[in-house]
């Protein structure tokens, strides 16, 4: 559609990297040791659905640029949206940098980069708001073809693309294109209790199977007909990947910050090199995953992504560093500096997070459950105590296992426990899904905890 | 430029068109273990254009208030608009119940401008914060954040609405974690408001950091909680949250038309305890949540959603008041100019009863006095909620004994309203947090201590 695409961006025309390159140079000539520029333009569409209708669909345009400057070892930081305020925004920065605590610490310099893969589909440029109704439709026919008293209450899909440019003044002067898409279905079937369910999906490129989505989340919520009341008590839970990634992530997550670690906050702190999870379990952040949604050449400090390997089977390898961090604890960036849009200084982030080791077939993991729960849903992870990490988190959405067999749905319980006690000895599945977190991504198939208390 | 864009869009065949244009510039502080970590100062602008076109919505964002950008965002709405209604079924089109196309200009004044307070006075309070937290022994590390933001917007509408606004908020906040060979915890104390540096200054945070050390430090020595359906007794903090997240939610509009509330088609229907009385209220002055208009141009006022156990009414924005035969009722908020408008809480409160302290108490053989919450989750098309308490102690025979750890709360939201038994005469107002429903924005929630005969609680 011609209309939409004329939306632009503030932006004068030329290179993104034209605009960095004068900012780096006017922070030096104002009294800078060194600086950088971060800057990023997009465009992105959404198409939401409420009450089984399109309802809002949005195109935004949004473009920013910060300026971070080092001057005596100490960090100054500001942004802003329109190149008319650069000169103000630099000397902010400046201003700012006065109260920073001076390290050892440096912009890094220009390095080879590698070439991510799957992050740029030349597919999802064109697509126009127009696209966004066809798919969302499909999302709701295809959940309505499962059973007519479905209603698709929320969702929807959301794509766009953006580039983002890096400059410092030790030589980076990095432009990366990027483009993204999600998509997803809430539903609910009216009864004597109101069944929900969901599904949703996150790709770099045109590759989701939009029919599916809705076609799973009605599916769900039928099966949800008619729960039952769980017994309280002790018992094996299986995470569907969702889940498992809902309730890992605000939990093992930050105690994977090497901030965190070097003030103690974390559970793993100081156990570098002890067993803290299941021996067959590795955890590994790839900066340069196939298609991740963390995925890109290098991280927003201009650090050229890798792997890093968190945990290899089980015992305690490392954490998870930006610039700052790394010199405030001592450490090496492992090029997790990200950035959630021009507003915010870097902070340490997973890029892709992937959950790895000891695959099972997710059936035999089901088989292998004498008597216990199939989570499809938690929520309330983010209450949970990150420091000790015990948690009690309400689960909507699960069914009874008996022998083995997935039976009845149940009505929402609570679980609770200590969640690095738990992840000493778990089932991992073959059922591996990449779900949107934080500045990049989990990938993790179901979870298997055992002796998790349940309060129906 | 951007003020001609409303009889553009009337010009070109649209029902109606409203745009917004703001300026938002602050600065965030944070110190770590009483060292600077971060400050953040940020300007930007952006203008957000909607349309509405033969019942169909198209909306457009841009942070390029040229001519050019203006132009562009506002034809890249009316495409969408268009190219939607093309598509919609007649019985799906969206229309809006009419409001007062206000005119007005208004600035909330602050006592003391924080953009006037030096970075140096503001970091010097960082600085009193974490060193007041530290000084209890047993304290591991401390979090000192400050932030304030001036939002200046101008809302135009095609119906003649032409409203210019200033507000200003400003929070503070000191999180510590404690360490003993008990464990490790974790506690919070805030203030905030649409107000100035005046809070911070008198606002006694050092004191309530250092008391929520201390807090936490008794509750590291407490039991592990119980698990089983029990009395509880929820402090004003708590009860605040349950008036926000299991009841709030499921009165917001848009969620009832969408068939995602448990409350749809309850309105008039006694729905819990008589001792129930609920209200959101955006013009309590200085409380966090509060604002003169929303983002659709209407004037926001307090909105009695329960009164005595009775379901009165949604929060509303004129699209799910139209839906719901209703009228709007300022409900219609915006996280900034890159967002669509959503209906939105603002403060939301219990209102007092009349049950003392002791009276709340007497007679609960075992029971939970909880205070206040690390954050919770409600589903409402279920009517579920959970949330984990910040504090609990076991009530035995009435009286408060022992400090508990880890304590979260679960349970229905009807069930839990009809069992209300007391309501205190204690109501404080207005705690500052943040909501997020996909956007988010400032809010305030309060109450009185209220008893409830019996929730799921949890422990970790």
């Amino acid at each position: 559609m011609a209309e939409g695409a004329a939306v632009r961006s503030s932006w004068p025309s030329g290179d993104l990297l034209a605009l960095g390159e004068k900012a780096v140079r006017l922070a030096l000539s104002r009294g800078a040791d060194e600086s950088e520029s971060f800057l990023a333009r997009g465009v992105s569409t959404s198409v939401d659905i409420e009450g089984g209708r399109i309802s809002y669909p949005m195109r935004s345009s949004a473009s920013g640029i910060s300026v971070r400057v080092l001057k005596a070892g100490r960090f100054g930081f500001a942004y802003c949206t329109h190149p008319d305020m650069l000169e103000r925004t630099v000397e902010q920065a400046l201003d700012i940098s006065r109260l920073g605590k001076a390290l050892p610490i440096h912009f890094p310099d220009r390095a080879p980069l590698p070439s991510p893969t799957g992050i740029f589909d030349e597919c999802i440029v064109p697509l126009t708001p127009e696209d966004g109704f066809r798919l969302s439709t499909e999302i709701i026919s295809e959940a309505r073809r499962v059973d007519r008293g479905i209603q698709v209450t929320g969702g929807g899909v959301d794509f766009g693309f953006s580039e983002a440019g890096l400059v410092n003044s030790n030589g980076v002067a990095f432009s990366e294109k990027g483009t993204a898409i999600s998509a997803g279905a809430s539903v609910s079937l009216k009864g004597r209790t109101t069944c929900t369910g969901f599904d949703h999906s996150s790709a770099r490129t045109l590759s989701i199977d939009f029919p599916a989505l809705g076609r799973n989340a009605a599916r769900l919520a039928c099966a949800s007909r008619n729960p039952v009341a769980a017994d309280t008590g002790p018992c094996p839970v299986l995470l569907t990947p969702e889940a498992a990634a809902e309730l890992l992530g605000p939990i093992i997550l930050p105690a994977l910050d090497g901030e965190s670690a070097g003030r103690g906050e974390s559970v793993y702190a100081g156990k570098v090199g002890q067993q803290v999870l299941d021996a067959r379990l590795s955890l590994t952040d790839d900066g340069l995953l196939g298609g991740g949604l963390g995925t890109s050449a290098c991280d927003d400090e201009g650090v050229p992504s890798g792997r890093n390997v968190l945990v290899d089977r089980g015992v305690l390898k490392g954490f998870l560093y930006d610039l700052y961090t790394a010199a405030e604890f001592g450490a090496k960036t492992t090029g997790n500096g990200a950035r959630g849009s021009y507003r915010s200084p870097p902070s340490v982030s997973e890029r892709n997070l992937v959950v790895g080791g000891g695959l099972e077939d997710r059936d035999a993991l089901v088989a292998g459950i004498d008597r216990g729960i199939l989570v499809h849903e938690v929520l309330g992870a983010h209450t949970a105590n990150r420091a000790s990490g015990d948690f009690s988190v309400n689960a909507p959405l699960l069914f009874r296992i008996r022998k083995g067999a997935i039976e009845r749905p149940l009505r929402p319980v609570m679980l609770s426990g200590n969640l690095p006690e738990l992840l000493l000895n778990i089932g991992l599945g073959n059922d591996q899904k990449m779900l949107a977190s934080g500045a990049g991504s989990i990938v993790t198939g179901s979870v298997r905890l055992d002796n998790v208390m349940v309060t129906g | 430029m951007y003020e001609k864009v409303p009889a553009k869009a009337l010009e070109a065949g649209a029902q109606y068109c409203d745009v917004r244009v703001e300026r938002r510039h602050g600065l965030s502080l944070e110190f770590k273990d009483g060292e600077p970590r971060e400050a953040v100062p940020g300007d930007e602008r952006g203008l957000c254009v909607r349309v509405l076109y033969k019942g169909a919505w198209g909306l457009a964002s841009s942070n390029d208030l040229s001519r050019s950008g203006v132009d562009g965002t506002f034809s890249s709405a009316l495409g969408i608009a268009r190219a939607k209604s093309a598509l919609q079924k007649a019985k799906d089109a969206v229309r809006l119940a009419p409001v007062k196309a206000e005119r007005a200009s208004v600035t909330w004044k602050v006592a003391q401008n924080p953009h006037d307070i030096s970075i140096e006075t503001k970091s010097a309070y960082l600085s009193e914060l974490s060193r007041e937290a530290r000084s209890v022994p047993g304290v591991r590390t401390v979090t000192a954040f400050y932030a304030d933001g001036t939002r200046s917007s101008h809302f135009l509408s095609s119906e003649g609405a032409d409203i210019q606004t200033e507000l200003t908020r400003s929070l503070s906040d000191v999180g510590l974690v404690v360490k003993t060979d008990r464990g490790i915890l974790g506690n919070r104390a805030r203030v905030g408001g649409t107000a100035g540096w005046e809070i911070h200054e008198k606002g006694g945070l050092a004191q309530k950091g250092a008391e929520a050390a201390r807090t936490a430090l008794a509750l590291l020595g407490g039991d592990r909680a119980p698990s089983g359906r029990l009395p509880v007794v929820a402090d004003p903090d708590l009860a605040g949250v349950f008036a926000h997240e299991a009841v709030g939610h499921a009165v917001e509009g848009d969620l009832v038309v969408a068939g995602d509330s448990c409350l749809e088609g309850r309105l008039g229907q006694k729905i819990g305890s008589s001792l129930v009385t609920l209200v959101d209220d955006p013009t309590i002055p200085g409380a966090f949540g509060s604002y003169p208009f929303d983002d659709e141009g209407v004037r926001g006022r307090r909105k009695v959603l329960i009164e005595r156990g009775v379901l009165k009414g949604y929060m509303l924005d004129r699209e799910s008041a139209r839906r719901l035969r209703s009228a709007p009722n300022g409900a219609a908020r915006a996280e900034s100019y890159a967002a669509r408008p959503l209906v939105r809480m603002s403060n939301t409160v219990i209102e007092a009863g009349d049950h003392s302290h002791d009276e709340i108490f007497e007679g609960i053989k075992l029971g939970i006095y909880a205070k206040g919450t690390r954050g919770g989750q409600v589903d409402t098309a279920k009517g579920s909620f959970q949330f984990a308490c910040r504090e609990a102690y076991l009530i035995e025979n009435g009286e408060v004994t022992r400090p508990l750890r880890n304590l979260a709360l679960s349970g229905g939201i009807l069930r839990t309203l009809r069992e209300v038994v007391a309501v205190g005469r204690d109501r404080q107002v207005a705690d500052p947090g943040y909501c997020g429903k996909g956007q988010t924005v400032p809010v305030g929630d309060g109450g009185p201590h209220i008893r409830i005969r019996s929730v799921a609680v949890g422990g970790g």
